[in-house]
């Protein structure tokens, strides 16, 4: 029993000092949402329990290596004894209720949260985040606003609405702790409430494909004002058909293809493209109405325009962007004389 | 010809026919229903399936049983002989379980060794943001191949340890049924080379989860590597029959289910597990084949499928897979402490039931790897409580190695500095199990770097160590030589600090935000540094590996000559010759005490008849 008192005073000083670097540490990235106080606490609390039995296994192990090792010249065998079923037993028996507080606790804090597995509540700011191979759309259905840039407002709750298109994605922002997957043919939900002003990324957390590593979008958090600020200019654009159909363009990137002064790029210019007649790869001439545009844009392999290469243009804007945005381009296009 | 009587030439031969014939036969197939002859999908999924059995065929698996069929009689027992020299049964379909055992064991290190370089080389395009010697997709390939081939390399050295040390653990002349127990062995091989070919046809980007709809879409190597996992598991099952059979049934006289040797307690829940469990692995990687081949929608939500029901199925495998790789483990840490520590196992019987209520509770924990997909708040609860309780028998096994090192009188050969090592490990793993556990904390941690930390602790703790403990200590046994001391040694430092390095760096940044399974971050995040670390680690490993593999190879031709019983262990197998003659025991030995009991004066677990007993 004498054997005992040095590890065990030095699993209590350890274990103090574990403790303290544990509260001390800065464990997790800055957070920037509501619910990093409560996922950061108990994270802390899991370190607490995990630093102390680290020390204390630790201290008795390295301990009995060191005083139980066989000494030059000793031969023999160790101590004969088998069990103790009081000690089996208190060590059965602490864990369990230790696991089933933590347990409740667990419990307890995640269903605090309202996070997951909730419904809307009314004065939510409803978001439904779509993500494909390998970016992310963000609507905003009350609003009738679509970016590719999540902007938010600080201190409001705001309701994801998680959907994919192709394959399975996970929307993350490490800042918000909480992350959900995006499913094909499922909906998730997740409620967070950003309260950090600034700048942070949505990066997708589940294995997607080639381009996975850079499925990232930026998050921008704004004061409450300048959030409203914000969403009226996006409104304001969006019933605007002469800025709705620009800023399409210029965000799904577009104009980085198709001029809008005739000069010819990577795509045919749409100067003066509604309305006349284009002649195709496979000879046939179209008349280019709404329908044709709305094809090229949704299945740009369906027809060919004459001099250009197919598999150019990016076959998922069908999936990427709304209807609204394809008809907002579309009207744009037509705009162009 | 000589060549032609190695039985793994021949099976080479027909396979590769097999596999030729198969895909021949496909597109005569195809072409006569007016298809286009060549598809490279479901011609290569039949060649492949007729070439297992082929390869299968051609080393011989069948001969017994066909003669068997026809009514003649099988040369009974099959090479028996101990005449000229060894090596060339290790070639052979050879029903021995110590044959078996090596050769589980010789290709478990080559799998682990071509999954290790797989590591070596992507996590030199880690060390540094940017991309620098590889495509991302490259990446995607590696990392996927990386992860299925580590655990095909699990899955075999448990196989190994299995098969060489169960039956002369019990006392047995060899396993319950010998060729099923070969057939184990060799069905593995072609599952294994189309695991690895997957590289080669295109690779898979998936992970080794397969979670579909990326599966279905990934590159033809998908294919590979869902039937390859598949035949693989095929292994798996036919073996665990084997290992309860035989411990049920052909236990010595007087071992009681208390007086196994603890190993076989692992061995025996192990067993179980990967009976029950292994077929929903295969059940889902081939659904998700079907979907690839055929169209049917079982995970594709635009023909009525569900894609979370894939991930259901996989777990419900792959977590208690997780027990099948960590219980032989612990078994060995259980198995050598004793001996090292001169001292029984503290705590027997809650050590060995302990395993058993591991492998029960792994059956109810599986979806702790979704909490992410939105199962709804019942089931995450649940499923935390259930998880957090593997905990509780962990510990127990914990305690009781604590307590087994107490008034000992500890010696530091490798097998046991191996042990201690595991022992670390698995505690740092174990410990930072719980963070996946709760939901909260969970749905901050999952899929980035702290859940791969996790997981390598305790794959290496479980497995990894105990394994390479496992060799060591075995080896004089296997080969009748010892190993090198000394190489040993450094080979146990050089891993226990890289492993470390790799690691701690990789929970560290995991839990700043540190994605996993991304060949690319965001410099922005300040993880270079880190990611050096880790690389580093994961080259120190390497060497050290390496390092063994030298000790090993030389070690088994020119090594010293061991001494009957270099442990002075109790146990039954270290009673016997080494390498031990076929059909072990003279007479079936008689158990007569505790299989612990050192520092019992005059004490002994097994009465082993004279003439093949080798002196303690
Ligand atoms: C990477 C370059 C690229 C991008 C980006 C791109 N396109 Fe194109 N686009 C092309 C090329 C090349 C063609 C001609 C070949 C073809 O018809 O597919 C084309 C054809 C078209 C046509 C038919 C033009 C005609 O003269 O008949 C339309 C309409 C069109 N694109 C709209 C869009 C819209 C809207 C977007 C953005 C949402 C877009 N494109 C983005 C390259 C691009
Ligand atoms: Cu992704
Ligand atoms: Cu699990």
């Amino acid at each position: 029993m004498r054997k005992l008192a040095l590890p065990l005073a030095l699993t209590v000083i350890l274990s103090v000092v574990a403790v303290m670097w544990v509260q001390r540490a800065t464990l997790t990235a800055a957070p920037a949402a509501a619910e990093a106080a409560a996922v950061d606490s108990l994270l802390r609390l899991e370190f607490y329990i995990l630093a102390v039995f680290f020390v204390l296994c630790m201290v008795f192990f390295l301990y009995s290596l060191w005083a139980f090792r066989r000494r030059a010249g000793e031969t023999g065998d160790g101590a004969h004894f088998h069990s103790h079923t009081g000690l089996e037993i208190a060590w059965t028996v602490v864990p369990v209720i230790i696991v089933v507080a933590m347990g409740y606790h667990g419990a307890r804090v995640i269903a605090d949260l309202k996070a997951v597995d909730v419904p809307k509540s009314a004065d939510d700011l409803e978001v439904i985040v779509t993500g494909q191979q390998w970016s992310w759309t963000f609507e905003y259905p009350e609003q009738g606003v679509a970016t590719t840039d999540l902007v938010l407002p600080s201190g409001r709750s705001v309701y994801f609405r998680l959907r994919a298109v192709d394959v399975i994605h996970s929307f993350w922002v490490p800042e918000f702790r909480l992350k959900m997957d995006t499913i094909p043919g499922k909906e998730n939900v997740l409620r967070l409430t950003p309260n950090q002003v600034g700048e942070f990324k949505v990066r997708c957390a589940e294995l997607c494909g080639t381009r996975h590593a850079y499925m990232e979008s930026p998050v921008r958090v704004l004061e409450a004002a300048d959030f409203q600020a914000w969403m009226d200019e996006e409104v304001k654009i969006a019933n605007d058909p002469t800025k709705a159909g620009p800023k399409v363009a210029g965000q799904f990137g577009c104009i980085g293809c198709h001029s809008i002064d005739g000069s010819k790029l990577v795509g045919p210019t749409w100067k003066g493209l509604a309305g006349h007649d284009v002649s195709l790869a496979d000879g046939s001439t179209v008349t280019a109405d709404d329908d044709y545009l709305r094809e090229s844009i949704v299945d740009p392999s369906a027809a060919i325009v004459e001099g250009y290469a197919d598999n150019v243009m990016p076959r998922d804007f069908a999936t990427r962007m709304t209807e609204k945005q394809i008809a907002d381009v579309i009207a744009y296009i037509k705009t162009l004389k | 010809m000589r060549l032609f009587s190695y039985g793994l030439v021949r099976a080479l031969v027909y396979g590769v026919i097999g596999l030729v014939a198969g895909m021949a036969v496909t597109m005569a197939v195809r072409a006569a229903l007016g298809l286009a002859a060549w598809a490279a999908a479901p011609v290569s999924a039949t060649g492949s399936i007729v070439g297992t059995l082929t390869f299968l065929w051609g080393v011989g698996a069948f001969t017994d049983w066909w003669s068997w069929a026809r009514g003649a009689h099988a040369a009974e027992p099959p090479h028996h002989h101990r005449d000229g020299p060894e090596w060339p049964r290790y070639l052979n379909f050879d029903p021995n379980h110590r044959i078996i055992g090596v050769q589980y064991t010789v290709t478990s290190v080559i799998v682990m060794l071509t999954g290790g370089l797989l590591a070596l080389t992507f996590r030199l395009e880690l060390a540094q943001p940017g991309m620098q010697i590889m495509t991302t997709d490259t990446y995607n390939y590696l990392m996927s191949a990386h992860g299925i081939i580590m655990i095909a390399a699990i899955l075999m050295g448990v196989g190994g340890m299995a098969n060489f040390l169960i039956p002369m653990m019990i006392g047995a002349p060899d396993m319950a049924f010998p060729r099923v127990n070969a057939l184990s062995y060799w069905i593995a091989v072609p599952g294994l080379i189309m695991v690895v070919s997957s590289l080669f046809t295109g690779g898979f980007d998936t992970g080794w989860t397969g979670y579909p709809p990326l599966g279905v879409k990934a590159p033809l190597g998908a294919q590979f590597f869902y039937l390859g996992v598949f035949v693989v598991g095929l292994s798996s099952i036919i073996g665990s029959v084997n290992y309860i059979v035989t411990i049920i049934k052909m236990r010595a006289p007087g071992m009681t289910w208390f007086r196994m040797p603890i190993f076989v307690w692992g061995m025996f829940a192990t067993a179980l597990i990967q009976l029950i469990a292994t077929q929903f692995i295969g059940m889902a990687f081939l659904m998700v084949v079907l979907e690839r081949l055929l169209g049917m929608g079982f995970f594709d939500p635009a023909k009525g499928g569900d894609v979370v029901l894939f991930q259901h199925i996989f777990w419900f495998y792959s977590h208690p897979a997780v027990y099948v790789f960590i219980l032989p483990g612990l078994g060995v840490i259980s198995e050598l402490l004793p001996v090292f520590v001169r001292k029984p196992l503290f705590g027997y019987k809650w050590v060995a039931l302990s395993s058993m209520f591991i492998a029960l509770v792994g059956f109810l924990v599986w979806a702790h790897h979704m909490f992410a997909t939105g199962l709804g708040m019942v089931l995450n609860n649940a499923f935390m409580v259930t998880t957090l309780l593997v905990a509780v028998p962990t510990g127990v096994k914990f305690f009781s190695w604590l307590a087994t090192l107490w008034g000992g009188k500890i010696t530091f050969e490798t097998p046991m500095l191996f042990v201690l090592g595991s022992w670390v490990i698995f505690l740092i793993g174990g410990l930072s199990g719980p963070t996946n556990a709760f939901i909260a904390t969970d749905l901050y941690v999952h899929d980035t770097y702290f859940v791969v930390a996790h997981f390598h602790h305790t794959m290496f703790g479980g497995f990894v160590f105990p394994f390479f403990a496992a060799i060591y200590y075995w080896f004089p046994k296997a080969t009748g030589r010892m190993y090198s001391e000394r190489l040993g040694k450094i080979h146990f430092w050089l891993m226990l600090v890289g492993f470390h390095l790799m690691t701690i760096a990789m929970f560290w940044i995991g839990l700043h935000g540190m994605r996993r399974r991304i060949a690319d971050y965001d410099p922005t995040q300040g993880f270079g540094p880190w990611q050096t670390v880790t690389t580093t680690g994961a080259y120190l490993v390497g060497i050290g590996v390496t390092i063994f593999v030298i000790n090993m190879i030389r070690s088994a031709r020119r090594g010293e000559v061991a001494v009957p019983n270099p442990w002075r262990s109790m146990s039954p197998e270290w009673q016997l010759p080494s390498p031990p003659p076929d059909g072990n025991f003279e007479t079936p030995p008689e158990v007569i005490g505790d299989p612990y009991d050192y520092g019992l004066a005059g004490a002994s677990y097994v009465r082993v008849a004279a003439p093949s007993a080798a002196g303690h």
